[in-house]
């Protein structure tokens, strides 16, 4: 009876209310969950790698899968190497599917893909800064080695 | 007064040396890094500033007025860069640069910054000693004596400097520490020569020091978007500030801050985010949730921003105790005033001002606490060396009771990040019978559990020794995709004696712009 209304309660708990409802639906109730509600959740809580797993599972047997393709873009915009090759692929989303989806899903791609611009020519102006890397010392270097030639000169 | 401009001039070398690294902090940090480029080109401007001034003695037979001037102009320029350093350092720091894209930039715009901002003040100071031990031969009679005296002087006044700086200027702020070394100069200067030239050079010099304090230069890196300034303070240790988003989240950021913080506060919330929710399982994993007491010491306690989710999981009638060590006294003070415990944490937790956390863990009873958290980080990028070793973790070891958990937080990205936490957890399995590493959701964070004596509980049925009322997202770092459980294979290991802990962490933070 105890374990009935243990498995009851559980079964009216969101898994995204908390971490023990999260962890009971993963140990009870996920493997009877469809893939790609599986994919939300995970995604949701932050649990990247299983995620990732259920992502690959889904485009496996549907490789246009939209919902799975856009979780995948949201985990791999966490990796800020990664946010070219991102953007390239959620603007082939947006063309591809957002007519179909509903507002707050083409709204979220639409964020997606402003963050994903911004970072990309924030990183482009960060490479070019490179040559400081090594440009500004070395000018620094033979500045302050020029000064004190030009003043042992000066006073020699 | 040839003594007197000596110990001057050295006072002015080891504070600018010293004040170099706090006045760059808020754009590079002051890393181990920072501190050995800033050393290292101290050091080479002190050689070329000897060698340069013994050239001048030979040639020259009226030292002082020069010896003045190149003092005057050591202050000159140091006034000048008061009010360009801030903008030649943002040159380094572009807008929206994250902690894991900035290690290479720090280091290069640091030693750009020493080369400079601070070599040719520091040549200037040091190109006067051989002219000074000339002039005061020539009026002893004895080269020897006299370089012997010139030299004590000026280290006695390195001396003054250094704890001076420390202790007395620095509280103050970088700007007045810039003030006293400028008029040290000045006076160093004066008491050499007061000729026309030397007058006039002190008159420039007022007239700068007066228009960089009408017109300062911006003092510190920009704040993330959307975030209010609540207060600033300089304190030997570092800068802090206190920002708060526009949700209402408070962070405490140090230095050069960017996406990073020390601290965070959330309004109406025990559970702040990041890692430090992950300190929840702390207890959870010592098997303390049920005990009627439970004692744990945080170091590198911040604003205490880990004591909410630290005691939740404990039972409503356990007494608990939470001892904080934290070595910058201002930022408890900060805590205090805009990121409260609330008042029935507040009432259990305890401060450690201005100690550092290996001394002050001494002072617990052996054998006595429940859990050991250690968020300590130095200049956002290193954990202290000294606590990180086979000898600190087991001085950890003998504060905990048998099945006590030590917890630590990490941070890298980059290639070199598993190198970091290998060599951390191979450290800790010599001392620990268990250990697991779980990492934070949406985090370049890492948490490392330990457990003393016993084995971790399992992940499977970890629900079941869970409070409700946890983030769901410390859920999802106890699922098996997230943990990796045990020692690895091959290590580094960490001993005081022999510890690559600063070249790890480097390793791991230097991607930059690849």
């Amino acid at each position: 009876m105890f374990s009935c209304l243990l498995l009851l309660t559980a079964f009216f708990q969101q898994p995204l209310d908390d971490a023990v409802s999260f962890l009971t639906w993963n140990d009870t109730h996920r493997q009877t969950e469809s893939l790609s509600w599986q994919a939300f959740t995970l995604v949701s809580a932050g649990a990247e790698q299983e995620a990732r797993s259920v992502i690959r599972q889904i485009l496996v047997s549907s490789p246009d899968d939209p919902d799975a393709l856009r979780y995948s873009i949201e985990l791999d915009a966490l990796y800020p190497k990664l946010h070219s090759e991102v953007l390239q692929r959620a603007f082939e989303w947006r063309s591809n599917f957002s007519a179909a989806q509903p507002a707050a899903v083409q709204a979220s791609v639409s964020n997606m893909i402003q963050f994903l611009e911004t970072e990309t020519m924030r990183r482009d102006q960060l490479a070019a800064k490179r040559v400081l890397l090594w440009a500004a010392p070395l000018l620094g270097l033979s500045s302050l080695i020029g000064a004190v030639y030009f003043l042992s000169r000066r006073f020699a | 007064m040839i003594l007197c401009a000596a110990f001057l001039a050295g006072l002015a070398v080891l504070t600018i040396e010293i004040v170099g690294v706090h006045w760059m902090a808020p754009w590079f940090g002051a890393s181990a890094l920072i501190w050995s480029n800033q050393i290292g080109i101290i050091l080479f401007a002190m050689a070329a500033g000897g060698w340069l001034g013994g050239r001048i003695t030979r040639k020259k037979s009226s030292l002082m007025p020069y010896a003045a001037a190149f003092l005057l102009i050591a202050a000159l320029y140091l006034k000048m860069g008061e009010w360009l350093l801030p903008s030649f350092a943002s040159l380094f720091q572009p807008e929206g640069l994250l902690l894991e894209e900035a290690a290479a930039l720090f280091f290069s715009g640091s030693l750009a910054a020493s080369i400079f901002f601070f070599a040719l003040p520091v040549l200037c100071a040091s190109l006067v000693t051989p002219m000074l031990i000339h002039e005061h031969s020539t009026r002893i009679g004895n080269v020897g004596q006299a370089a012997g005296e010139v030299a004590a002087a000026g280290t006695l006044g390195s001396l003054v400097g250094v704890f001076g700086t420390t202790f007395f200027l620095l509280p103050f702020g970088v700007p007045s520490t810039l003030f006293a070394v400028t008029l040290a100069l000045a006076f160093a200067a004066l008491s050499l020569c007061r000729n026309r030239l030397v007058l006039a050079l002190v008159g420039v010099l007022a007239l700068t020091s007066l228009l960089v304090l009408l017109y300062p230069a911006p003092a510190f890196s920009d704040l993330p978007s959307q975030a209010k300034l609540l207060e600033t303070r300089t304190s030997s240790y570092q800068t802090s500030r206190v920002i708060e988003q526009s949700d209402g989240t408070r962070w405490l950021q140090v230095n050069e801050g960017l996406d990073s913080f020390q601290s965070i506060w959330k309004p109406n919330s025990l559970f702040p985010g990041g890692y430090y929710d992950l300190f929840a399982l702390a207890p959870v994993y010592a098997n303390a949730r049920n005990q009627e007491s439970f004692q744990a010491w945080l170091l590198g306690a911040g604003t205490a921003s880990a004591v909410g989710p630290l005691t939740f999981p404990l039972g409503d009638s356990c007494k608990w105790s939470v001892i904080g060590v934290e070595l910058d006294p201002d930022v408890i003070e900060l805590g205090q005033k805009w990121m409260p415990l609330p008042e029935p944490l507040a009432q259990n937790y305890t401060a450690l001002p201005a100690m550092d956390a290996r001394a002050a863990l001494r002072v617990a009873n052996p054998n006595s606490l429940d859990c050991v958290l250690l968020d300590a980080y130095a200049n956002q990028f290193e954990i202290p060396v000294h606590l990180a070793s086979v000898e600190f973790f087991s001085e950890v070891a003998s504060r905990l009771r048998d099945g006590g958990v030590f917890a630590m937080n990490i941070g890298a990205a980059g290639r070199g990040a598993p190198f970091l936490q290998d060599a951390l957890c191979g450290t800790l399995s010599q001392v620990f019978a268990d250990l697991r590493v779980q990492r934070v959701p949406w985090s370049r964070n890492r948490v490392i559990f330990a457990r003393k004596g016993l084995h971790l509980p399992p992940l499977a049925g970890l629900s079941a020794l869970l409070p409700s009322g946890l983030p769901a997202s410390l859920g999802a770092s106890c699922l098996p995709g997230q943990v990796v459980d045990g020692a690895p294979k091959s290590y580094c290991l960490l001993l005081d004696a022999k510890n690559p802990l600063i070249s790890l962490q480097w390793q791991a933070w230097w991607e930059a712009l690849s």
